[in-house]
């Protein structure tokens, strides 16, 4: 039986990291139709409406985990796929070889602060993928203490310090091997 | 016992993130230092034998009197690296041991030599033990330096197994010397060559649709 703290810890998690990327693609949203032009898997008619759609998903999305206004199963279901499908994009691309282009997958969307594409980005998206899916486990009940609330709070501060710093390996990683080998 | 739990994990809580942001902290700072540390290669001066010239053949004995050749086709197919020190050089004694490690890697295609110039041969002997040069030729030549117009140290020149100056430069860190052997790989001798080729490239496929 999965704590309900741990659900919900996820959640508001997930839910917040979501909606801050929608909110970065809709506020960037030319930036994010060049990013969406590089990967080079939309056919080109197709761009500027995914551009729009995409982060439209991505508010229901978000706003789902913290609303609960769909069902827990499909919002966990449905982030899952959309992150399978940033991380199969990525995956195609890093196979391609064509690695030089922002992902449009950092956060805080400095412009300065791009990210190039690598496999770290696909780890990352299916860890986030697996904390997604944890939330399928059925989870007892049970009534939050003021506790509880605490742990929620700390769980969330500091899995948003460890992301960015995640992010920020990542991306030096992916610098690190523009250089020379050997 | 409980206020005793509720106490720990509440310090524990604290240093969780303050870990955390410590960690991201660092990660960041490590971000604007490869930011701030952009690649820069030798400097080249603008004197002295070409890049692609045929380098002269210079025979001469090394501190140990065994005869050392400098320049022109090598016999081992091997590309040589002349490393111009002095052991009034500071910046030398620190670059030394990165030659040695860089040629470490390289060794199957690259041989070091270490040149200098002066009379007092024994001060020379002292500095190769010190820096523990033993396996590799050190000349005492200053017709060497003249002929690549060596006019500040540390200074290295690459010589490619042909015969042919493949780059040179005043070296000061490891970054440096490995420009110049990717100066080699790339055949392109110069940043500014890099930009002028791109420049080149980019102003024929513009003639090419417009005509």
């Amino acid at each position: 039986m999965l704590d309900p703290l741990i659900v919900k810890a996820i959640s508001i998690g997930l839910g917040l990291m979501v909606l801050i990327a929608a909110y970065h693609k809709l506020a960037n949203g030319a930036a994010f139709r060049v990013t969406l032009l590089e990967y080079q898997l939309l056919p080109q008619w197709l761009v500027a409406p995914a551009a729009k759609f995409i982060p439209v998903i991505e508010i229901l999305l978000g706003s789902s985990w913290l609303l609960s206004f769909y069902s827990q199963p499909m919002t966990a279901i449905g982030s899952a796929a959309l992150l399978g499908i940033y991380a199969l994009a990525i995956g195609i691309n890093l196979y391609r070889g064509r690695v030089h282009f922002d992902c449009g997958c950092s956060f805080g969307g400095k412009d300065e602060n791009e990210q190039f594409l690598s496999g770290g980005l696909v780890a990352r998206n299916v860890l986030l993928i697996g904390a997604a899916l944890i939330t399928l486990i059925p989870g007892s009940n049970r009534a939050f203490g003021f506790g509880d609330y605490a742990t929620l709070m700390g769980a969330l501060v500091a899995a948003t310090f460890l992301f960015a710093a995640t992010n920020q390996l990542i991306s030096n990683r992916a610098t690190i091997n523009t250089w020379r080998k050997r | 016992m409980t206020e005793a739990i509720v106490v720990s994990n509440v310090i524990l809580w604290v240093v969780v993130i303050v870990l955390a942001l410590v960690v991201l902290a660092l990660a960041r700072q490590v971000g604007v230092l490869h930011e701030r540390v952009a690649p820069a290669g030798a400097l080249m001066p603008t004197n002295g034998p070409k890049v692609g010239e045929l380098t002269e053949s210079l025979s001469m004995p090394d501190i140990n009197g065994k005869t050392v050749t400098i320049g022109g086709p090598n016999p081992d197919k091997l590309n040589t690296l002349v490393m111009f020190i002095s052991p009034t050089c500071p910046v030398c004694k620190s670059l030394v041991p990165t030659a040695k490690s860089l040629a470490n890697t390289e060794r199957n295609r690259l041989q070091l030599m270490f040149a200098s110039d002066g009379d007092k041969l024994e001060q020379h002997q002292a500095y190769a033990k010190d820096l523990k040069l033993e396996q590799f030729p050190y000349v005492l030549s200053e017709k060497l330096g003249m002929g690549y117009e060596v006019s500040k140290l540390p200074f290295a020149v690459l010589i490619g197994s042909d015969g042919t100056l493949q780059s040179k430069g005043l070296v000061n860190t490891r970054e440096h010397l490995e420009s110049l052997i990717e100066a080699m790989d790339t055949g392109i001798a110069t940043l500014q060559d890099y930009v002028g080729l791109a420049q080149q490239k980019f102003d024929n496929s513009v003639k090419e649709k417009a005509s």
